[in-house]
């Protein structure tokens, strides 16, 4: 065992790995005036899975603040979500909560 | 415009205007669809394939992006061929014609329909005083292009609202879950 060589990840992989698996994206809707409030929860249940009582909280919040955090999750997922959430018309931005 | 559902799916029955008019809106969006997004004109490119709000790191992956969410519309385009072969059947003008949708294909042809609401909107700069506004004051004060734009928008705002209350899960009473918290 003395003799077996081990590999050290240098520090800038360490950081990637870690960015790669934090959950540390935000994935903010916004709101616009063409797309119906129920439209929005359907979306929002369809493409996050969301129960209805949880997508129509985000959706008000979308409606009465201008905006709902909506996901956070690593980059991979997060931009799944973006680009679902934009195919189906909605107004998404991605930030790093970092 | 009636709809109703059973076991499997929604049927939209339609008289003959909202035949001809749902017609115009599917072939539209069939056209636009297969525009390329860089052949696209800017306003409309930028109802579908915006890249502000993702911090895309270089010029490739922005490329991949726009042809991702180009290919997500394209797959559509199969549907809309059917759809529109169902519209199309010769019917008398008296006779009204069903347009059934599966409850599998029924979110499509939402998705497909909204598309088309949001291009309107950004070809021709229609914003929120246009659209929350009294649509018989509003509608006075456009040029015939704008007005026929808003027109498709409140429209299809009507059809999706018809099926979506139709649609088993949809969440379209989500209303009741406001009222009752």
């Amino acid at each position: 065992m003395a003799n077996e060589t081990t590999t050290v990840p240098d520090k800038d992989t360490e950081t990637r790995i870690e960015e790669a698996f934090e959950k540390s994206w935000n994935v903010i809707v916004w709101n616009d005036p063409v797309n119906l409030m129920t439209y929005v929860v359907f979306v929002f249940m369809k493409v996050l899975g969301f129960a209805k009582e949880k997508a129509t909280r985000h959706m008000l919040e979308v409606h009465r603040q201008g905006k709902s955090c909506v996901a956070r999750e690593t980059r991979e997922t997060a931009e799944f979500y973006h680009q679902q959430l934009q195919s189906h018309g909605l107004t998404v931005t991605l930030e790093s909560s970092d | 415009m009636d709809v109703f559902r059973n076991n499997s799916a929604i049927h939209l029955k339609l008289a003959l205007e909202e035949r001809l008019f749902l017609i115009r809106v599917l072939t539209s969006i069939r056209g636009n669809y297969q525009i390329r997004p860089s052949d696209m004109e800017p306003k409309g490119a930028r109802a579908w394939y915006d890249t502000k709000g993702c911090p895309i790191p270089g010029e490739r992956e922005r490329e991949d992006w726009i042809e991702q969410l180009h290919q997500s519309r394209s797959d559509h385009l199969g549907r809309i061929e059917n759809w529109l072969a169902s519209l199309s059947r010769s019917t008398s003008r008296k006779e009204s014609l069903a347009l059934t949708l599966t409850f599998e294909e029924a979110p499509a042809f939402l998705q497909v329909i909204n598309d088309h609401r949001l291009l309107m909107v950004h070809r021709h700069e229609l914003g929120e005083r246009e659209l929350a506004s009294d649509f018989n004051k509003v509608i006075q004060t456009l040029e015939p292009q704008r007005q026929l734009a808003l027109c498709d928008v409140n429209l299809l705002a009507h059809i999706m609202e018809y099926i979506l209350q139709a649609l088993p899960g949809s969440g379209a009473d989500w209303m009741d879950v406001e009222t009752s918290s």
